[in-house]
This record gives C-alpha cells, sequence and structure tokens, in this order.
C-alpha cells in the first residue's frame, strides 16, 4: 500500500496524487506463482501440497524492468548471474576482505565476492537459481540461504544439511525460488566466528507480474549487523558476546553510509535485515510515517499494517517499510538504540559528566603534557576536537553537516527527497536547500521581547553543587 | 695484657723522642712513596697537612670546591684532605718510621723490642729479655731489617686506605646521587596519585563515584607520601654519611651535589687483564708478601725473597682460565743462625707457614673479588642499557597511545596516569641499575688499584617504591 503522509492529510493542497490504496504482492491471487505464500493462518512453509523433498517446476527467467524493479544497495552491490538453460547461476566466493566501514577504520574482514557484506542476491518467485560457492577462507564455510522455501539439502546448515565445504572446495546449491520477499544468506558454520567477520548478504526475490505502477521506484536494501573492532586494531574481535562497537547499515557506519536518495513522490520500500550478532534494532524515520508490509515469512495483508515511525527489526529477520516521499528535506534514519549511533566508543570508563575539571589539566600536564579533561559535559565534541586518536579508529560520533557537526554516528543514515531530481540518480545530490524560513536560528532579542521569553543571564543557576 | 701496653707506651715514647729531635726521624715520612702509590692508582694528591698554616689554606680550598656543586672528585679530594681518620693513619707512618730509627739503636728498655721480635707471646719473654739484653748487639741488624719491614707495610697499608676512602666516597657518592634522583621521580609518582585523587574527587564532588572509590585513591596517595618520607630520609642518610667522610660539620654540611649519575661510559675493561692487574698491583699481596719476609727473618733465613720471587711468580702470571690453583711451594725450613729454643723456632716455623697461606689466600681471595666485581658490573650495565633502550621507550611507547586511547575515550584518566606511573617505574629502575653500575665499577677500580674489597650483592632495589602502582579501580 503506497501512502503519502501529506495527501493523505491534504491531498489537495499538496497537489500529490494520491497513489496506493492497493496492496501489492502476492496476496493478488492473480500472480502467477508457484506456491500461495499468502500467510497460513497455522503458519508454515507454504510448501503444501508439493513433495518438501523436490522444488516445484520452474517459471522462465524473470528480467529487470520487465518483471521488476531492481533494488538499491547503498554502499553495496547486486550480485549478477548469467542464464544457463533458463538458470540463473550465480557464483558466491567467500574469502578475507579488506573492509572500510567509514573514513579511518578499516578492518581485515571475511565476505563475498571481494566486498562486505556479501551482493545482494536479486531474483523473481519462480526462477530455478544455481549459486556456486567458493571457499578461499581459511575455515570451513557453508550458506544458509535465510527464510528461503528450498529442500532441507539446500539450507546450508553445516553438518546438518550438507557437509562443510573445506577451504578451496566449490559447492553448488541449486533449487527454485517459491516465494517472493525480503530474505538474506549467511555462513551457518561457526557462525559466532563468520558471522562476526562478515559473512552475509540479502536475498531479494521479487514477485512476478506486478504492474510497472504498482512497483517501487526506489527499493532500498540495508543490512545492519554489529562488529567488535578495537580502535587501534585491524580485526574484528569474534569473542566479544555484549560490548560491540561498530554498528552498521550494509557494513558502514556513519559517516560511511550512503544515503538514500529520492525524488520528491516516488514509492520508497526499505527492506531491513538484522544480522547482528546480539542485537535487535529499532529503526527511526525522520520526517515519514510507513506501512510495515512484509517480514521475512511474507506479506501482512493490508488489514494488519499500522503505520509506524519506527521498526523493531529483530536480529535474523527482516521488515519490509513502504511510504510515498513525499516530504523533501534531509531525513535522518537511525537506530533509536542510542549506543548503536556510536562509533567505537568505550564503555570501561568512569562517567566524568559534571565534574569541575578547573585546574585539573595543568596538574596533569606536569606528568603528561598533552592531557585534556574530556566528556565532563558529555561527548558531543569527541569527533569535532581534532584529538589524535589510535591509529585505524574513528570519533565516536559524527561528521560536518551543513549547519553545523552531527552528532550521530554508526546506523544512521540520511534520506534525501529532492524536488528536482533527474529520474533514475542515485548519487548524492548534496545537503537540502531549506526555504528561507524554515530553519531553526537562533532567537531574536525582538521576538524573545515580544512573547516574554526572559533567558537567565548565566547558566551557574543550572549547575548544581556537591560538597 | 701489660706487655701490648708496655708495648704501645714505649711506642710512645719513642715517638716523642722522634719528634723531640732525634736527627733520622722525618716530619713525614714515607709519605713521598704512599704519595707514588696512590698516584699510579688513581688518586691524584694527597697531602699529610700538620701544621696549622696549611691547614687554613686545606679548609679554604674545601670551602671552594663546596660552593657550586658538588663533583665525586671533589667529594673525593675533600675527603682525602679532611678526613681525620686518614690523617690519623698517616702518622702510623711517622710511627713506624720511628720505630725504624729506634731498630737501628741499643735496645732501651730493653724487653721492649724482643718482645717484638716474636710478637707478643707467654712466658718465654723473660728469657728472651735476658738473651736479648744480652746479644742486644748481634741482634741490631736483624731489628733494623724487621722494621723496614714494617715500614714498607705501613705504607702500603696507608695507601690501601687513601684507597679505600676514595672509594667510599664514590660509592656514597653515587649512593646520594641516586637517591636523589629517585626521589624526583618519587616526586613525580606523588603529582601522579595527587592528580588521581584530585580527579576521584570531582567525580565525587559530581555525584559520579561512591565513597570507596574515592578512598581508595586518597590511601594510593597518602602511601606514596610515606614513600617519599623514607626516600628524603634515605637522602639525608647519604648525605651525612659523607658530611662523615668529607670530615664536614657545622656550616661546610651545606653542599648540594652534581645532579644525575653519569651516563654509562664507552670504555670497558678488559675481562682478560683484570685478574692479572688486580694481583700485579695488590697492595694487600705486598704486605702478605712483607709479612713472609718477616717471618723468615725471624726465623734467619737470609734469602727469604727466592721464595718470594717463586711465589710471586707463581700469583702473577696465573692464568685465568686454567681454573687450577697452585698449592704452592713447600718450604724446607733452614737452620736458624741463633736457634732461642726449640718452642720459640717452632712459633717462628708456623708463623712463616701462616704468612704465606695468608699469601695465598689473599690472592685467591682477589681473583674471586674481581670476577665477581666484573660479573656484577656487566650485570648492571646490561640491565642500564635494557632498560634504557627498550624498556622505557616501550613505556613512553605506552603512555604516548595510551593519550590516544584516553583522547579516544577507550581510557579513563586513571588508565593513563596508570600508563605514565609505569614509565615512571621503570626510570626508578633504571636509576637503581646505573647506580650499581657506578658502585661496582667504583669497587672493581679498587680492586684493580690493588686493594681487596669485600664483595657484597649490590642490592637492585633497597629503595621504598610505592606498596602499589595500581591506581584506583575505576
Amino acid at each position: 500500500m503506497w501512502k503519502s503522509l501529506i495527501s493523505r492529510r491534504n491531498a489537495l493542497a499538496g497537489g500529490i496524487a494520491l497513489i496506493g490504496g492497493t496492496f501489492w504482492g502476492t496476496n493478488n491471487p492473480s500472480l502467477a506463482s508457484p506456491v500461495n505464500a499468502r500467510p497460513y493462518p497455522w503458519g508454515g512453509s507454504g510448501a503444501a501440497g508439493a513433495n518438501p523433498n523436490h522444488d516445484p517446476n520452474p517459471l522462465p527467467p524473470g528480467e529487470p524492468g520487465r518483471d521488476y524493479n531492481p533494488t538499491r544497495t547503498p554502499n553495496g552491490s547486486t550480485l549478477s548471474y548469467h542464464l544457463v538453460e533458463n538458470v540463473k547461476v550465480m557464483h558466491l566466493i567467500a574469502e578475507e576482505v579488506e573492509h572500510e566501514f567509514a573514513p579511518g577504520l578499516k578492518a581485515r574482514c571475511w565476505g563475498y565476492n571481494g566486498q562486505v557484506h556479501g551482493p545482494t542476491i536479486e531474483a523473481v518467485e519462480g526462477d530455478r537459481v544455481r549459486i556456486y560457492v567458493t571457499n578461499r577462507l581459511p575455515a570451513p564455510t557453508t550458506v544458509h540461504w535465510h527464510g528461503l522455501i528450498i529442500p532441507s539439502g539446500m539450507d546450508g546448515v553445516g553438518g546438518l544439511s550438507q557437509r562443510s565445504i573445506q577451504p578451496g572446495e566449490t559447492f553448488k546449491y541449486e533449487f527454485t525460488l517459491r516465494q517472493h520477499g525480503t530474505f538474506m544468506y549467511h555462513s551457518h558454520h561457526d557462525e559466532m566466528t563468520q558471522m562476526a567477520m562478515g559473512l552475509m548478504g540479502m536475498f531479494i526475490i521479487h514477485p512476478r507480474g506486478v504492474p510497472q505502477q504498482e512497483r517501487p521506484d526506489r527499493d532500498f536494501v540495508l543490512l545492519s549487523s554489529e562488529w567488535k573492532i578495537i580502535p587501534g586494531t585491524y580485526r574484528p574481535d569474534p569473542n566479544e558476546m555484549t560490548d560491540f562497537n561498530v554498528l552498521t547499515f550494509n557494513a558502514r557506519a556513519f559517516p560511511g553510509t550512503d544515503p538514500l536518495v529520492c525524488r520528491r513522490g516516488d514509492k520508497v520500500r526499505i527492506r531491513l535485515g538484522n544480522l547482528s550478532m546480539m542485537s535487535h534494532h529499532s529503526i527511526h524515520l525522520h520526517g515519514y510515517h510507513f506501512y510495515i508490509t512484509q517480514t521475512d515469512g511474507g506479506p501482512i495483508p493490508e488489514s494488519a499494517q499500522w503505520p509506524e515511525t519506527t521498526v523493531i527489526v529483530p536480529t535474523g529477520s527482516t521488515r519490509t517499510i513502504q511510504f510515498v516521499a513525499d516530504n523533501p528535506g534531509d531525513w535522518a534514519m537511525h537506530c533509536h538504540m542510542l549506543h548503536h549511533v556510536m562509533n567505537q566508543m568505550g564503555h570501561g570508563l568512569p562517567n566524568v559528566l559534571g565534574i569541575n575539571p578547573d585546574g585539573l589539566d595543568n596538574k596533569v600536564r606536569k606528568l603528561l603534557p598533552n592531557y585534556m579533561t574530556m566528556g565532563q559535559t558529555g561527548m558531543a565534541d569527541m569527533g569535532s576536537m581534532g584529538m589524535t586518536v589510535p591509529q585505524n579508529s574513528i570519533p565516536m560520533i559524527g561528521a560536518d553537516g551543513p549547519k553545523d557537526y552531527i552528532t550521530m554516528g554508526g546506523m544512521f543514515t540520511i534520506l534525501k527527497v529532492r524536488e528536482n531530481l533527474p529520474p533514475g540518480q542515485t548519487s548524492d545530490p548534496g545537503w537540502y536547500q531549506d526555504p528561507p524560513g524554515s530553519v531553526a536560528q537562533p532567537a531574536s532579542t525582538e521576538d524573545l521581547r515580544r512573547d516574554g521569553i526572559r533567558p537567565p543571564t548565566s547558566n551557574n543557576s543550572l549547575q548544581s553543587h556537591h560538597h | 695484657m701489660v706487655l701490648l701496653t708496655l708495648y704501645r707506651n714505649s711506642l710512645l715514647i719513642l715517638g716523642v723522642i722522634g719528634i723531640a729531635g732525634c736527627a733520622t726521624v722525618e716530619d713525614k715520612p714515607g709519605i713521598t712513596d704512599v704519595q707514588a702509590m696512590t698516584q699510579s692508582r688513581g688518586i691524584q694528591t694527597i697531602q699529610w697537612n700538620r701544621a696549622t698554616d696549611t691547614d687554613s689554606q686545606v679548609q679554604t680550598a674545601i670551602r671552594t670546591m663546596l660552593e657550586d656543586g658538588l663533583t665525586v672528585e671533589e667529594a673525593i679530594q675533600i675527603a682525602l684532605l679532611n678526613n681525620r681518620d686518614l690523617r690519623s693513619t698517616y702518622e702510623s707512618l711517622r710511627i713506624s718510621q720511628a720505630e725504624l730509627v729506634q731498630a737501628g739503636m741499643p735496645k732501651n728498655p730493653v724487653i721492649d723490642g724482643s718482645v717484638r721480635f716474636v710478637s707478643s707471646g707467654g712466658g718465654q719473654i723473660l728469657d728472651l729479655g735476658i738473651a736479648t739484653d744480652f746479644l742486644d748487639i748481634l741482634f741490631i741488624p736483624v731489628r733494623k731489617r724487621l722494621a723496614e719491614q714494617e715500614f714498607e707495610k705501613t705504607k702500603r697499608q696507608v695507601a690501601g686506605q687513601v684507597l679505600d676512602l676514595a672509594t667510599r666516597v664514590r660509592t656514597t657518592f653515587y649512593k646520594l646521587q641516586a637517591a636523589k634522583q629517585i626521589l624526583e621521580i618519587q616526586k613525580k609518582f606523588l603529582l601522579s596519585y595527587e592528580a588521581a585523587y584530585d580527579l576521584s574527587r570531582r567525580l565525587r564532588a559530581a555525584g559520579n563515584i561512591t565513597l570507596s572509590q574515592t578512598a581508595r585513591d586518597q590511601a594510593a596517595l597518602e602511601e606514596t607520601k610515606l614513600a617519599l618520607n623514607t626516600l628524603e630520609t634515605e637522602v639525608i642518610g647519604f648525605k651525612e654519611e659523607l658530611n662523615v667522610l668529607m670530615g664536614l660539620y657545622g656550616s661546610s654540611t651545606v653542599w648540594e651535589t652534581e645532579q644525575t649519575l653519569p651516563e654509562l661510559p664507552g670504555v670497558t675493561f678488559d675481562p682478560q687483564a683484570l685478574v692479572s692487574q688486580a694481583l700485579q698491583q695488590s697492595l694487600d699481596l705486598q704486605i702478605a708478601r712483607r709479612n713472609i719476609e718477616t717471618a723468615a727473618i725471624r726465623l734467619g733465613i737470609t734469602q727469604p725473597m727466592g721464595i718470594l720471587s717463586e711465589l710471586e711468580v707463581g700469583a702473577t702470571a696465573e692464568r685465568e682460565a686454567d681454573g687450577l690453583w697452585s698449592v704452592g711451594p713447600t718450604l724446607a725450613v733452614p737452620i736458624p743462625i741463633i736457634s732461642q729454643g726449640q718452642p720459640v723456632l717452632a712459633k717462628a716455623e708456623s708463623e712463616l707457614h701462616q704468612a704465606l697461606n695468608t699469601y695465598y689466600s689473599t690472592a685467591v681471595r682477589i681473583r674471586a673479588v674481581v670476577r665477581t666485581l666484573y660479573a656484577q658490573l656487566q650485570a648492571a650495565r646490561s640491565r642500564t642499557t635494557h632498560l634504557q633502550e627498550v624498556i622505557l621507550p616501550l613505556k613512553q611507547l605506552i603512555v604516548e597511545e595510551s593519550q590516544k586511547q584516553f583522547n579516544a575515550m577507550q581510557l579513563s584518566a586513571f588508565d593513563l596516569l596508570q600508563a605514565k606511573n609505569d614509565e615512571l617505574l621503570t626510570q626508578l629502575q633504571q636509576v637503581q641499575a646505573l647506580r650499581d653500575y657506578w658502585i661496582a665499577y667504583s669497587r672493581l677500580q679498587l680492586a684493580l688499584s690493588g686493594r681487596l674489597v669485600q664483595t657484597e650483592q649490590t642490592s637492585t632495589n633497597s629503595f621504598t617504591t610505592p606498596t602499589s602502582t595500581t591506581n584506583g579501580g575505576h
């Protein structure tokens, strides 16, 4: 269902055509689908009626443009395929990759095809896919197709579904896609290590036969994960259980995240996957409310969708949200779990907030000439102070923004909605040019007087004194 | 005891006679020889001041040396000029020379001379006294030879004491310098703990940490103050020890040393040459040799040098690596010219054997002492170098990197101060190692100058360091 914030409230004034009211997807019974993917009242795989050990008959391969509008994976890519006798053939190579999380922070991770995370696999319901997996890691691995209904022996659980792929070996996975939606893939061998190192990606299956006007104009794919990279080190630490310090969208931490670029009025879908080691994420979008239309279990009936500004994405699941980008601006989208918008934050420190630092620095500098008390008023300055930090580490928060320093990091990205954007442009259009009078400004004396606001002349009264 | 007292009194009398005008007792006998001995062993000048006019010159010189920062060489010079024990030692030269003069004269009182012939002993003395009384004139040349031996021994003993004093000054001076350096480092520890406690109080005032955490930081600070107190006392102790050695009191005790211990010198000793040098230069061996000669003269052996040349060859030509010690020649004791009766003869013979054995054991000990000191010197050198060139740069790197981690808010200020404390601890260990080097160096120099030193394990950590260098657990 495409729902426009503005048009719903004031369609005429907004001048935006009302789009939607139509739930697109497999709940349209007219679509040719090998199986009915509508959720069953009692759950189940949706494979009822078919021999669970055999794939349904495939349909002819779906084509981008004709059958679907390709997704876009910010900071990532989509896996290419070629057709061999109507089978989409793809190749994943698991290997060590030097990956940059944000400018200034790199680590030796494990990924696929030279990137972290792996490329997004994109196909169409009914496609037959044959995916080769070559292991160039120093350890055995497997690939599990997370959420896909496929034969048990293709499920990729090391030891259970298959023998693990030894270093140097290439395995072949082949199955027919009997569902559509947002899914994922990841290693299922020594998962704790291999997923902490980054072996994961997204698996998008488009429905067949969706008319163009019901397809999204912008279809973004974001996979969340979390890492422990001690500042000054060059490899994620898979032993970490709770104190993750790099939280990412598509393995990038702000300011390393590419913006989600939209044209005003675009139908926007954002597919959120979460394969974090230990965390769920509540992803909050500014400037909009949206509908949660799908999970990796399938589409949510329209009657069950409700408007949201924040969607919780549990680890090991996907959530798909949709909205019409009818509100121009630069809109933050971020995890609202606030330690997830910090970069490489240390958690073993005493709380220095509120201490009086007068004279302390001079005392300590007799021994440590570069000492400076920090954190007594918070951490907002951390990124902009320009202090010498360990090699290969990034300031805890932030980047320069158009109006000031942006004190956010980690799982933070920007939805950029522009009035005049050439169709198909995905590159960063720069900062939003606010209409005059629409930016918060320091209050003028005039304003204050007129409205009877008397700010205290000194902030001393705000400081508490302890003795 | 009575005899001994008599002996002493007679010497005193002789001394008085000498001073009173007996032409052959010199004013400062033997001092030139002693000077030559000490000069060849690295002591530039010694002075034997008996008259008051030179004394005042000396006092002026001492005051000048004390004015600006005192160097170790100046401290030694002052001690050699002003140490009253050393002056008293010089007097023994005069006493010894007076005895030599006396030995050339007919005996008066008779018993004294004869007592000294066989050294103080039992009932034989009376008989001997009678005999010597009778034969006194015959013994004059022998007595003279014996007194000559004593005088030569005395010169070497005096030279040895000069060297001892210089070495004591040197080692004490280094200990003082080290203690002062360590005190300065300890003051930095104090700064660090003060800063930690200061921060802790502010954290507490802001309501951010518990009282027990702040109390722990304060306790660490208070303990550091105690450690500082102990070190200050130690500095005073070494300074007073030097005052004693330099013979200073009153207003002269206000002086400061040069700031820091000297760096490790580039020159090293040739370990192959050390032992033979120590043996060749050994005043102790020379004294032991005189003792052999004395015993031989008493036995009436006319050519004791025959035995001794053999001994000396054995001692000085000893190669280090063979690991074998010669047992020494078996002495065939010749029949003495004058028999003084079998008991006396047996005693004198045993004394000769004793002297020979002492000579050998001294040579053995010198070798071992030199090797031990060299080992200590090398250990202290490599320890100093390792601390200075490897460990300290690492600790400094840790501080630098900790500062960056602190800047990135990965480490607390307490962690950062702790990293600094670790660096300070290494600095402290480095000073201790350098101090141990210079102490071993001084002692080895003394041994090579021919003076036997008692080896002792130089302590690697005689100074009080904070009981815990760990800042409170924040």
